[in-house]
């Protein structure tokens, strides 16, 4: 670098003014309006994303818990069982599936849940635990008869 | 996607109809039960960003009953937007400018306040009795169980069941029934 | 009924289980809906008291023959090579995976096997096929189902920039991590050998998981 004048030296920070911000910028090139294309804003807007992310990461693990936790007492409670009844009796037969396991149960594998579910219905009766309801007419799994084989 | 998995995926999504008798119903209780069904969290797909609710058909919504005193307790606030405009309506006024009105504000608070929960709305269908049109009626496949068991009145016990119930004690010959 | 719990291990979703717990699922909607286009219509009163803790009325003699019929029928769709295709839950790595042949899974983190090696899976926690799933409690005997898998890659996950800042406290930390994935492909899912009733109940707590 050249510096002609003492003013210029001052303005001139160096080469790694122009990488370091193209660094900041390419993480904003997907950001709209002025963060994309002030630096100034850009940078905050930045900072404020990947501290998101970082604190996504673990946000992320405890929205599937409670994903999955939605999921298996709603399965659970077409047959009758709460959530609680249902894991604390699964757990007491000493069957260790996790709730993203049984989840996934749930949807793909719905004969092989049910029978998860009656297992601990029965269980649960044995034991005397709360939240078990009579099967009644309502909110039952549909279909499940077609697909046994006759 | 073959015509196997279209089906499935038809059958998967499609959307039940559930009927719900509010009778002597806790509308805050039922509430949260009709709210599972209004979104989805009955079912083993839900999903936030899962469009998999089911519609809700409420009836006899003019038969609910409030907790205690709420009747005259319970303050439903409205507010025209314009100075002045805000009106304070008691639970018993509302009931009987409106009988469903209850019954849908309590579904409505039951949810999380967010874009989705005006358009889950649209699927809630509610009647003060149980005149429904057909066109609905044809519709439901599913009844959704009451959180309460509804008691039976003594004057709808039929009379031979009255006379012939075992009574514990004989009254007294000289005993004066008012 | 005690008996039954005892021995459902190998619990298969089979003909007479359907008859011991039909009453779950024997009702159907149909019929309680056939007068729907009345306008009067009243949906039935439905009662939802808790149910009362009542066992079963079966002797142990007719849950062991129950649970031999069913055992029995098992082994003949598995003698017979109809149990279709089969899924399995594995443990592995502290997480729990579905998996058919043919499935890559991945392990996140320090997993020692190097590409090529060929591994069995013997935390086995269910296994299902067409007709019947056999329930670990809480693995499946592992002389009894045999999953292989190959190890396929190993690698480092995409850069995860770990950055921490506060607010007017001059406080900004990044740092950048990655950390091993391995792949793992899941070859083959077999049962070898048959059913038996008391598979499980020799105490196995000396063996280390």
């Amino acid at each position: 670098m050249v510096f002609t004048s003492a003013a210029l030296f001052v303005r001139a920070r160096g080469p790694d003014e122009f990488w370091r911000k193209r660094r900041v910028f390419k993480l904003a090139a997907h950001f709209h309006g002025r963060p994309r294309n002030v630096y100034t804003f850009a940078v905050r807007a930045v900072h404020r994303a990947l501290v998101y992310a970082t604190k996504g990461r673990k946000l992320k693990k405890l929205d599937m818990a409670e994903l999955w936790k939605t999921r298996v007492s709603a399965s659970a409670e077409q047959y009758g069982v709460s959530f609680d009844a249902f894991k604390n009796s699964l757990l007491k037969s000493n069957i260790l599936l996790n709730k993203k396991m049984l989840a996934d149960l749930a949807i793909w594998e719905p004969r092989s849940f049910e029978a998860l579910a009656q297992l601990s219905r029965e269980r649960a009766v044995v034991e005397g635990m709360p939240g078990i309801q009579e099967r009644s007419v309502m909110n039952q799994v549909y279909g499940l008869k077609n697909l046994l084989k006759k | 996607m073959s015509i196997l998995k279209r089906t499935q995926q038809w059958a998967t999504f499609a959307r039940t109809w559930h009927i719900y008798d509010c009778t002597w119903q806790n509308p805050f209780d039922s509430a949260k039960v009709v709210k599972n069904h209004l979104m989805g969290l009955h079912k083993p797909i839900y999903h936030p960003m899962n469009d998999c609710g089911d519609h809700v058909v409420l009836i006899n919504t003019g038969e609910i009953a409030l907790p205690g005193d709420e009747w005259i307790k319970r303050v439903y606030f409205h507010h025209t937007g314009y100075p002045g405009g805000a009106s304070w309506t008691l639970a018993w006024q509302l009931h009987e400018k409106d009988p469903t009105m209850v019954m849908k504000k309590a579904v409505y608070a039951a949810m999380k306040g967010n874009l989705q929960r005006r358009h889950t709305m649209q699927r809630l269908h509610l009647f003060p009795d149980d005149k429904v049109p057909e066109e609905i009626l044809g519709n439901v496949t599913s009844q959704i169980k009451q959180t309460r068991v509804v008691p039976k009145r003594l004057d709808h016990i039929d009379k031979e069941t009255l006379e012939n119930f075992p009574a514990i004690m004989d009254y007294p010959k000289d005993y004066v029934l008012r | 009924m005690s008996f039954l719990l005892k021995n459902i291990v190998n619990l298969p979703r089979s003909g007479s289980i359907n008859q011991l717990t039909s009453s779950f699922r024997c009702l159907s909607l149909t019929s309680q809906l056939s007068t729907r286009h009345n306008l009067n219509y009243k949906p039935p009163k439905i009662i939802a008291k808790p149910i009362t803790p009542i066992i079963p009325q079966r002797s142990p003699s007719e849950d062991l023959k129950a649970c031999d019929n069913i055992i029995s029928k098992v082994n003949n769709v598995i003698s017979e090579k109809e149990e279709g295709r089969l899924f399995a839950v594995i443990h592995l790595c502290g997480k729990q995976f579905k998996v058919t042949s043919g499935d890559i899974i991945l392990v996140e983190g320090y997993w020692p096997p190097t590409i090529g090696d060929e591994v069995r899976l013997e935390k086995v926690l269910l296994v299902g096929g067409n007709d019947f799933t056999l329930i670990g409690r809480p693995i499946v005997d592992k002389n009894l189902v045999n999953v292989q898998a190959t190890i396929i890659e190993k690698t480092l996950t995409h850069t995860k920039t770990h950055f921490k800042k506060k607010r007017r406290k001059q406080y900004m930390r990044i740092n950048f991590q990655r950390s091993p994935n391995t792949m793992i492909r899941i070859n083959s899912i077999d049962i070898s050998g048959q059913i038996q009733a008391n598979s499980l109940e020799k105490d196995d707590s000396t063996k280390i998981y």
